[in-house]
């Protein structure tokens, strides 16, 4: 459904190859209905990839070769006038930060129904509030209706940033891209969320690419893990045999780094085998 | 699923404007100290006079319509009187009231200011947020932002004063074209205050999570960089029209200004000014003293408005951060 391949992306210099590379032949793909984490180091390019995906990379940063497919459509070659039908409505991101993606002048739920009628111009303004407030709803914010009226400063971190989910999913896209969608959230209210992306997965056969620094929730919702390191996908494996063994040093580095009981890494190796 | 009905919601969303009519709404609502009020009692009375200034100038004088609107009465018989009961700041050479030319004249320099700040603001901010909108995206679109920025300080090192007079000198002396010269003067101003401003909300987080979510170009600027981007420029305008005005009274006073005998307080001075050697100060000392205390009252209410501007953002990002500490 999204498939990378052989995606480089480069900040060009004077050097000879004409370019630092800072993506280096990624070559990536999930299928609908599939749930892949990507997970590694800071800086390793797993934010650079959600960006590239989404249009959003800007001279001086370009792509050099590769292509992004979605249903078979390049996305790096296709006009943003194209690209901008796909995004939002078929294709969704969530991008990292909470707050600092809503605009800091309106409410929380204009900016939801403006996603909404930005795609479907023919919904009523009273319709595309009603459903705004469901997806307020839907991703566990108290009070939707309340809250839809509430200005970004006006909303704590993690409501912000369950609000940015809440506009990522506005449109029932068929796939969703998800840079550290629950960062600062509640562990509970995490879990909803991941719960009802995994009932997006297998109910409406969404695909899912998400970026985390979190092993524990590639163990219980994904189906595979990419690790990604210095530009490279290092590891592409099954989250059963991941966990497991992991085969490159860098894996096994961030095993060591995030387990740090014995007893949890047995835990996420069941959670994942029982899969 | 919520149940509460969503007809409310669904108005007070329909109701209020952009987050601009909040963040207004919320720094009117401060309440002011009476140093403030004295100051937006101050620009009360600048627009009121504005208005029915020309009208009660004389009516409160009693000396007949000597103010520049309409029929002159001049009375050579009278010229130069000290201030006293009837003129209470005296008359001028030529036996106009100084008191009611005083009252008179905001309108013309109040109108003028205006005029020419409204139209910086027109031009100067749109060029600004194009130009830093554009500017480094592709290389035509550099030159096109380069281009208008260039022209701007070009526009800006130029001695203002000179070129006013030479816009006048060349195009004649009109009030128009004293608006013109001022829109000209002050296009850099809110060029470079709204590209500053583009520059940083361009790059917001905001402004990429917008994109993805499907909105085009003109969505974008038009819907959250924009209204993110003129702050600075809201803030700026009472400054402006301020210096307009005082800009405008050195024109008048050169001669390059409104032509007299409208009232206007720069020619004002210069008129009275010939006779202050011989001893007769008043029909030179009250405009001026009107047109310091105009030119104050203005910069006093630009300094509050943006300390408002400061108070309501700083506590935007004081709930802010308090609730993501909540947050955790």
């Amino acid at each position: 459904m999204l498939e990378i391949k052989n995606l480089t992306v480069g900040l060009p210099n004077r050097a000879e190859s004409g370019f630092d590379t800072m993506l280096d032949d990624v070559s990536l793909s999930v299928e609908a209905g599939q749930s892949v984490g990507l997970v590694g180091e800071a800086g390793s390019g797993k934010s650079l990839l959600v960006h590239a995906i989404g249009g959003l990379l800007r001279p001086p940063v370009v792509p050099i070769s590769g292509e992004i497919l979605f249903e078979g459509q390049d996305l790096l070659s296709m006009p943003p006038d194209d690209r901008r039908l796909i995004l939002g409505e078929e294709l969704s991101l969530v991008l990292p930060g909470g707050r600092i993606r809503l605009n800091p002048l309106e409410k929380v739920g204009r900016q939801i129904v403006r996603v909404l009628r930005d795609h479907h111009p023919e919904m009523a303004k009273a319709e595309a509030l009603e459903r705004a407030i469901q997806l307020l709803d839907r991703v566990g914010i108290p009070d939707p209706d309340k809250r839809a009226l509430a200005y970004p400063h006006e909303l704590s971190g993690g409501m912000a940033q369950r609000t940015v989910v809440a506009m990522a999913l506005a449109n029932s896209p068929r796939f969703l891209v998800a840079d550290e969608p629950t960062t600062g959230i509640d562990v509970t209210i995490q879990r909803q969320i991941l719960e009802d992306f995994a009932g997006l997965i297998r109910e409406d056969n969404v695909g899912l690419l998400i970026v985390t620094r979190d092993l524990g929730i590639v163990a219980h919702f994904c189906d595979r893990v990419a690790v990604v390191s210095e530009g490279r996908i290092v590891e592409n494996a099954e989250v059963r045999t991941f966990f497991k063994e992991q085969q490159h040093p860098v894996s096994q580095e961030l095993m060591r780094a995030t387990v740090l009981e014995r007893q949890k890494a047995a835990e996420w190796s069941a959670a994942a085998a029982s899969r | 699923m919520t149940t509460t009905d969503t007809s409310e919601t669904v108005n007070s969303l329909a109701a209020t404007g952009g987050g601009w009519v909040h963040r207004l709404r919320r720094m009117l609502f401060r309440k002011p100290s009476p140093a403030t009020a004295a100051i937006y009692g101050g620009v009360g009375i600048i627009l009121l006079l504005t208005i029915i200034g020309p009208n009660i100038g004389p009516w409160l004088a009693d000396a007949g319509c000597a103010c520049g609107w309409g029929d002159e009465e001049i009375d050579a018989g009278r010229s130069l009187e000290a201030p006293s009961g009837t003129h209470f700041f005296g008359t001028d050479r030529s036996g106009l009231d100084v008191f009611s030319r005083v009252l008179s004249a905001p309108r013309i320099n109040l109108v003028i200011a205006l005029a020419a700040t409204a139209l910086s603001v027109a031009i100067g901010v749109p060029l600004g947020l194009l130009a830093g909108y554009i500017g480094g995206r592709t290389f035509a679109a550099t030159a096109a932002s380069e281009i208008i920025m260039r022209f701007m300080d070009v526009l800006q090192s130029f001695p203002l004063f000179v070129f006013a007079v030479v816009l006048v000198a060349v195009r004649g002396q009109s009030t128009e074209i004293v608006i013109i010269a001022l829109t000209i003067v002050n296009l850099p101003v809110f060029a470079r205050l709204a590209r500053a401003e583009m520059l940083t909300v361009r790059e917001q987080p905001y402004s990429d999570a917008a994109r993805i979510l499907g909105h085009g170009n003109f969505r974008l600027i038009f819907r959250h960089l924009a209204p993110n981007s003129v702050a600075s420029s809201v803030a700026t305008v009472p400054m402006v029209i301020g210096f307009v005005i005082l800009f405008t009274a050195s024109l008048s006073f050169v001669g390059a200004g409104v032509k007299p005998p409208t009232a206007e307080l720069g020619g004002m001075i210069r008129i009275g000014a010939n006779n202050m050697v011989t001893g007769e100060w008043w029909p030179s000392i009250f405009p001026g003293v009107a047109l310091g205390l105009m030119v104050l009252i203005f910069a006093f209410a630009a300094q509050d408005i943006a300390a408002r501007m400061r108070a309501v953002k700083r506590a935007e990002g004081l709930m802010s951060a308090e609730t993501s500490v909540e947050a955790g």
